[in-house]
């Protein structure tokens, strides 16, 4: 295989690694955000935990691969984005700390306030998660100052820009609008109901600020930076985000839990078709951007490491997707079938 | 070690100068500069073991290695932090001993009808329980400090290995924040672990908070 076709590889691997990533933890850290509304007693909020409960730590390992392998593959993207961005990132951490714990230590005490105020550190930590990833692929997609040492040049404020914030808070809209349709499949009864009434105005929100991000993208030129033209997949994505509105007054949970799936994917496409071959932009100049040929590895690395994933990724897909068919069963809120 | 990062293995026995056969030190005071030593109780010979299993052969000495250093890699100062070195290499090894101590302690003091009640079986286990974390991060204290200034021995070191758009300010904010997350994660643990402890093995784990805690201790 030649070096250059193992670059575009792993380029695309990495895309699907954040799309399946975006996925599966954006319904949790929508579940999470969640959390604290949606569940008003302490068998409500377990059974709103419990809905993730068997799948987030999973779901997090996406995260984790997604980051080992764009250091592995592309190690000058890695360094340039992590050290650059290295506050937001540490923020990040730490919303995922938060939230980690508390799944653990919640249920450890009979305190009333004690689990409060871990549920409160759930929701709080997904915001957090939420927001920072949205902000940095937002900043991916507008680029950033990199000198020609390919070293990031600004700082935390940097990436809080008006784009920077519109996208992390869409992000924060769209993953509770998913999370809001994972939990009208996973529940019933009377929180079932409670989930559509959610889910009703969270599309609202969601559909206003994912089109206020399309028009900025479109109106600021970040487009056609790359190679390759979006086509049609960012309007699919604004159809599918509109139909699941249609899906969540008929309360057909399936129907619109696949359309904010989709509306996900396409969105992480464009993003990855927006900006390849390059992976992090420079507003400097232009001509400094890191792109998939001067930030990856070498030829071997990127060959090992293509036999590695060819062998292990299926079967890691196929034992993830074999616990969410285990624990398909809607959860109710009866004490006697509730897991702590 | 011997072999590879012999700078490391002269600073954790405060050898200044080289010895052939090598004195293995059981207290050493230097001075202030930290360049020489003023006082040390040392067992001849043991160091040479240690180091390359017989007990003859040559330790080379921190002052030595130094300005070799300097005219294989250049102007510098190759020599780790020796207090640091010195003391968690000792703490390592002395815990340890001291486990492998208590560890037969205990099997001489379960022989007797009436353990339970005694005094000593209150203390000891429970001291013992954090000599093993102690003595893990002394010995990993021991092989980064030791292995200043370089992150690769011979290769990279940690000034050239740094990212060069990280401020001071930035490394500070990080290096606080994940102490008081860890600090305060520390304060819940030992929190949880004091209450499990206290309730003792029949307590059930509690389930919804409409019901009563159903905490069974075996209490005295």
């Amino acid at each position: 295989m030649s070096y250059e076709f193992l670059q575009i590889l792993w380029f695309i691997l990495i895309a699907v690694l954040w799309i399946g990533f975006f996925f599966l933890e954006g319904f949790d850290f929508g579940v999470g955000m969640l959390l604290p509304f949606i569940g008003k007693k302490d068998e409500e909020r377990r059974a709103v935990i419990n809905t993730i409960g068997s799948v987030w730590d999973g779901n997090e390992v996406w995260l984790l691969t997604a980051g080992g392998a764009t250091f592995a593959a592309f190690p000058e993207w890695y360094a340039t984005m992590f050290s650059g961005f290295y506050l937001a990132f540490f923020l990040l951490l730490v919303g995922l700390i938060m939230r980690g714990i508390s799944f653990e230590y919640r249920s450890k005490d009979a305190n009333p306030a004690w689990r409060n105020r871990f549920d409160w550190m759930i929701a709080i930590g997904s915001f957090l998660a939420a927001l920072l990833l949205g902000a940095t692929f937002a900043n991916l997609a507008r680029g950033v100052p990199i000198n020609a040492d390919k070293m990031f040049t600004g700082n935390l404020f940097t990436l809080l820009n008006p784009y920077g914030l519109l996208g992390g808070l869409t992000t924060v809209a769209i993953f509770l609008l998913h999370g809001a349709n994972f939990l009208g499949l996973k529940l019933e009864g009377e929180l079932r109901e409670r989930v559509n009434a959610f889910a009703k105005k969270l599309w609202i929100g969601a559909t206003v600020l994912y089109l206020a991000l399309g028009v900025f993208t479109y109106a600021a030129g970040f487009w056609a930076r790359g190679i390759v033209n979006p086509g049609i997949v960012p309007i699919a994505a604004v159809a599918v985000l509109l139909a699941t509105g249609y899906f969540i007054n008929r309360k057909m949970e399936g129907w619109a839990f696949i359309m904010v799936a989709l509306n996900i994917v396409l969105t992480q496409v464009t993003f990855f078709s927006m900006t390849f071959p390059n992976v992090m932009l420079s507003t400097t100049n232009p001509e400094w951007s890191l792109t998939i040929y001067n930030a990856s590895s070498s030829q071997y690395t990127l060959g090992v490491m293509s036999i590695v994933a060819l062998t292990f990724v299926p079967i890691v897909l196929t034992y993830q997707g074999w616990t969410y068919y285990i624990f398909r069963k809607r959860i109710s809120t009866d004490k006697k079938s509730l897991v702590y | 070690m011997y072999e590879s990062q012999p700078m490391k293995m002269a600073a954790l026995e405060a050898v200044w100068e080289t010895e052939e056969p090598a004195s293995f030190s059981l207290l050493t005071i230097g001075d202030l500069t930290g360049m020489q030593e003023v006082w040390s109780i040392r067992i001849p010979y043991v160091m040479s073991f240690l180091a390359c299993n017989n007990f003859t052969c040559e330790v080379k000495g921190v002052n030595e290695l130094q300005a070799q250093y300097e005219q294989q890699y250049g102007h510098g100062n190759y020599v780790p932090l020796m207090v640091v070195t010195y003391w968690t290499f000792r703490i390592m090894m002395g815990f340890g001993f001291i486990m492998m101590g208590a560890a037969v302690w205990f099997l001489y003091a379960i022989r007797r009808p009436d353990y339970e009640n005694s005094k000593w079986m209150k203390l000891v286990p429970f001291g013992a329980l954090f000599l093993p974390y102690l003595a893990n991060a002394s010995g990993w204290i021991l092989t980064e400090m030791g292995r200043q200034p370089w992150i690769v021995f011979g290769l990279l070191k940690v000034q050239d290995a740094v990212s060069p758009n990280l401020t001071p300010v930035d490394l500070l904010i990080s290096l606080i924040g994940y102490t008081v997350v860890y600090g305060s994660l520390a304060v819940a643990m030992v929190y949880l672990m004091k209450k499990y402890a206290i309730a003792g093995p029949d307590a059930t784990m509690h389930e919804s908070v409409d019901v009563a805690p159903a905490l069974v201790g075996s209490q005295d």
